[in-house]
């Protein structure tokens, strides 16, 4: 007997998915336990602050402001985007790392239980893991 | 056929999870921590292979 099964819709669950989907997408990131300050275009502080950052110089936008993620009392996770970087980090962007976040929680799942996650892309191009090993 | 499981992600943020090549309750052993991590099944569709499956609602 196989089964298949669809689960609710995904959100950022943790700052170690949120990391590793960055760094998949090509992003340099600081990731700190302690929320860090963000920085203007100008390099001047802006009041908030992220765990996970950005920072302007590695967004590929030249005037850029640094792009944040908060995590917040209740472990959900809040991107801190200005308006300008709002065009190139929107909302289909973000829904892009949301997805990117599932894919890293299942490899970083697959790992944890001694599994292999081998990762492609389907006929419609969305991500696709096969999970082998010992079950 | 060898045991695996597949993790689709669809456009909708849903997560398919497929298990493939497992007896009786194995498959849901063994995709269970998986599925745990994406919140929960709101639907799963057993299928004896090559028969007609048959579909269920779980109550999260």
């Amino acid at each position: 007997m196989s089964h298949y099964a669809t689960t609710p819709m995904l959100e950022i669950k943790g700052l170690e998915e949120l990391s590793a989907a960055l760094r998949h997408q090509g992003f340099e990131v600081e990731v700190h336990a302690e929320a860090v300050t963000l920085y203007d275009w100008h390099g001047w502080p802006r009041p908030e602050r992220a765990h996970v950052v950005i920072r302007r110089q590695h967004t590929g936008s030249a005037s850029s402001n640094d792009v944040g993620f908060l995590r917040g009392a209740d472990g959900r996770v809040q991107a801190i985007i200005s308006d300008y970087d709002s065009a190139k980090f929107g909302a289909a962007w973000q829904r892009a790392l949301v997805k990117e976040c599932g894919v890293q929680r299942a490899i970083l799942r697959a790992a944890r239980m001694g599994h292999r996650a081998v990762r492609t892309t389907d006929a419609k191009g969305r991500p696709r893991l096969e999970i082998v090993g010992r079950f | 056929m060898a045991k695996r499981i597949v993790i689709t992600f669809e456009d909708d943020l849903t997560v398919r999870v497929e298990a493939e090549g497992f007896k009786g309750n194995g498959c849901l052993l063994a995709t269970r921590p998986y599925e745990q991590d994406f919140g929960g099944v709101v639907r799963r569709t057993e299928k004896a292979e090559m028969a007609a499956a048959r579909e269920r609602v779980v109550e999260r």
